[in-house]
């Protein structure tokens, strides 16, 4: 069933490489599959985009590399192999060591992100005393130099949460995220609480970040169409599973799961009368037969679709996940 | 606004809440029931007698003009004489309040303590919060004063560690005398070096210190521990988790520095409240303070005493009010002052 991860990348370029993932959330009683059969791997400056609806495990993913699962998560199977370790394996005194240091995080909202009693540049200052043993006057003065080259002036470092935009508390994440020169960072839904302008500001900065130091970034979102235009790869998620891994331009040009076809109709474009109703009264329930998870809405989907899941299929160079492409 | 144009303000209009709280409490005094002249000459008392008492104590004048003479008394610190003893009240009540600001700094002291020690763990051990609900539903349900009983009967006839009553022992004051400086017996003591008289103070004040404590430090703990979960399942504290901030640095740099602005206002009206007088844990330990003060001047209809003592209840609560809203505005930068 499982097909393994490309392997003709040696593993010095790969920086973050998740094997055969499976994760569930106790629920009550019941047990719900968050995660299931997820392998994929980012490459040293690489920005790989993973792009799905609400619920279909991106998020899960994200938090699953960090490790910071809720309570009711559990990790069934699988590793996740950071720069050659298995951070699933990893004692959490070490793995503290990692988080914020080695890897970066920026969140959907930032205005959860600070503590409210903790003046912004506290924050970063504090990043660098806990990982880098930096004195917190001189990290307040990196914090500084740090968001002035992200457009804001430096005194509002002394500034409390509360006091900044949202778009200028976002932009301090991104700033806290890789002030400890992180060699990946995992972007959470970064832009989904701001206006459009703010939005590009904040994918210029990430893309500003991996062309200045080669920083591998994981983008998760639920726009396909803001993560074709930031990212190489694209890996679309679907009730859990990956259904298609595509380089951005091949995906744009050809999606090849009915899926990824549906969410590019979706995209609006200049003078094109849109055609929402497909969407319309679709469930976003799973089917519960053993086939394939998107058999339910899908316009291709065959009797033997409802009955036998597909498997990841290979096409050199990219993934989909469909018995269109047997 | 500037912080120090804050703390004016708030102060400024400190005085006009006094005022409305001494013309009340003037008013329910006047419209209670009983005379004080009858309470002191007793009821069968010659009505000559009582007309020339009445018009030593300035009871024959005019209401309003009571009212005023009440309100510079009020204000000058005078407070009259008390009808009961014949002396000044200024004489006989700051003895009292010193007495009572003396326990109720200890017992601040321990309520704070244990409340901080109760809120820390139950919120970051679950078994512990089991016990520290039990702890804080005996702190509302044991009556005071059974509690101080039980405390002396163990602690003072049994096991003999610690005095029953009073503030100190009269012999040892009399052998060690102390200059009041602050009234408060053991910081004199220890401003003056007098160990034998701080000692002795100080084992005094251990049973009903521990006592009212005891009872105020559940409110407190429970007020804590609910601010700390709070911010310690917040998503700031997530985020800050994901970025590799130690457990002991979130504890006390997001969950206690967030959950402590809430707790501060809590503890702060405990703290107004006992210094008004724990009436039933100074009659327990036969402590003299203003709480039993109170209690005695009503009794006797002594309304300068009673006038007195509220007054000074109403200035505590004020300052302390005011002192709880500049400490909140210093410690929560999201306060608009």
């Amino acid at each position: 069933m499982l097909i393994k991860v490309i392997l003709h990348n040696s593993m010095d370029v790969k920086i973050l490489e998740i094997i055969d993932l499976e994760i569930m959330y106790r629920v009550g009683r019941k047990s719900v599959i968050a995660v299931r059969d997820v392998s994929l791997a980012i490459e040293k400056r690489e920005i790989r985009a993973v792009v799905g609806e609400s619920g279909s495990g991106k998020s899960t993913l994200a938090s699953a590399v960090l490790r910071v699962l809720p309570g009711n998560a559990r990790i069934v199977r699988g590793s996740i192999m950071f720069d050659g370790v298995d951070l699933l394996k990893l004692p959490e005194r070490e793995m503290r060591r990692i988080r914020g240091s080695r890897i970066g995080i920026i969140f959907q909202d930032p205005s959860a992100t600070f503590n409210p009693v903790m003046r912004v540049g506290d924050h970063i200052a504090e990043l660098l005393y806990v990982h880098r043993g930096t004195r917190w006057e001189e990290g307040l003065k990196v914090a500084e130099s740090l968001v002035k080259r992200f457009g804001i002036p430096s005194e509002r470092v002394y500034d409390y949460p509360h006091q900044l935009s949202g778009g200028m508390k976002q932009r301090f994440c991104i700033a806290m995220a890789i002030a400890t020169n992180p060699e990946l960072v995992i972007a959470d839904e970064p832009t989904t609480a701001l206006d459009v302008v703010t939005q590009m500001q904040v994918l210029s900065m990430l893309r500003e970040l991996r062309d200045e130091y080669g920083t591998s970034i994981m983008f998760i979102t639920h726009d396909l169409s803001l993560a074709l235009s930031i990212s190489d790869n694209v890996t679309v998620m679907y009730g859990g599973e990956i259904v298609e891994e595509a380089p951005s331009d091949d995906l744009r040009r050809e999606p090849l799961h009915p899926y990824t076809q549906m969410l590019l109709e979706c995209i609006p474009r200049l003078r094109q009368r849109l055609d929402f109703r497909r969407f319309e009264k679709e469930s976003i329930e799973l089917p519960s037969t053993r086939g394939c998870i998107f058999s339910n809405r899908c316009r291709y989907a065959r009797e033997r679709c409802l009955r036998e899941e597909p498997p990841l299929i290979d096409l050199g160079g990219r993934r989909v996940r469909c018995w269109l492409y047997e | 606004m500037s912080l120090a144009r804050y703390v004016i303000t708030r102060v400024a209009t400190a005085p006009l809440l006094v005022i409305i709280l001494l013309t009340i409490t003037f008013i329910i005094l006047r419209v209670l029931p009983g005379n004080p002249v009858t309470v002191i000459l007793g009821p069968k008392a010659n009505p000559a007698f009582v007309k020339e008492v009445e018009h030593e104590l300035g009871l024959d004048k005019p209401l309003w003009l009571q009212y005023i003479d009440f309100l510079i008394d009020a204000f000058t610190g005078h407070f009259g004489i008390s009808y009961r003893w014949r002396v000044p009240v200024s004489e006989l009540i700051w003895p009292r309040v010193a007495a009572t600001v003396e326990l109720t700094l200890y017992s601040s002291i321990i309520a704070i303590l244990l409340a901080l020690v109760v809120a820390l763990l139950s919120s970051k051990f679950k078994i512990f919060d089991k016990f520290a609900r039990l702890y804080t539903v005996a702190t509302y349900a044991i009556p005071v004063f059974w509690l101080g009983l039980i405390l002396q009967l163990i602690f003072g006839v049994y096991l003999k560690w610690f005095p029953t009553s009073g503030r100190i022992d009269p012999e040892i004051l009399i052998l060690h005398p102390v200059h009041p400086i602050t009234g408060l017996l053991t910081i004199d003591a220890l401003i003056e070096g007098n160990w034998p008289v701080f000692i002795n103070a100080l084992e005094h004040l251990v049973l009903p210190a521990v006592t009212l404590g005891f009872v105020i430090s559940g409110v407190m703990s429970r007020t804590l521990r609910q601010a700390m979960i709070e911010a310690l399942t917040s998503d700031y504290v997530r985020a800050a988790r994901a970025r590799g901030i130690p457990e002991k640095r979130i504890l006390i740099n997001y969950g206690l520095r967030n959950a402590i602005i809430p707790f501060i206002i809590i503890a702060g009206l405990q703290i107004a409240l006992l210094l008004g007088g724990a009436v039933l844990t100074e009659s327990t330990f036969g402590w003299p303070g203003l709480g039993t003060f109170l209690v005695e001047s009503i009794l006797a209809r002594d309304y300068n005493a009673v006038q007195a003592a509220i007054v000074i209840y109403a200035f505590i609560v004020v300052i302390v009010n005011t002192v709880v809203d500049i400490i909140y505005s210093l410690i929560d930068p999201r306060v608009r002052y």
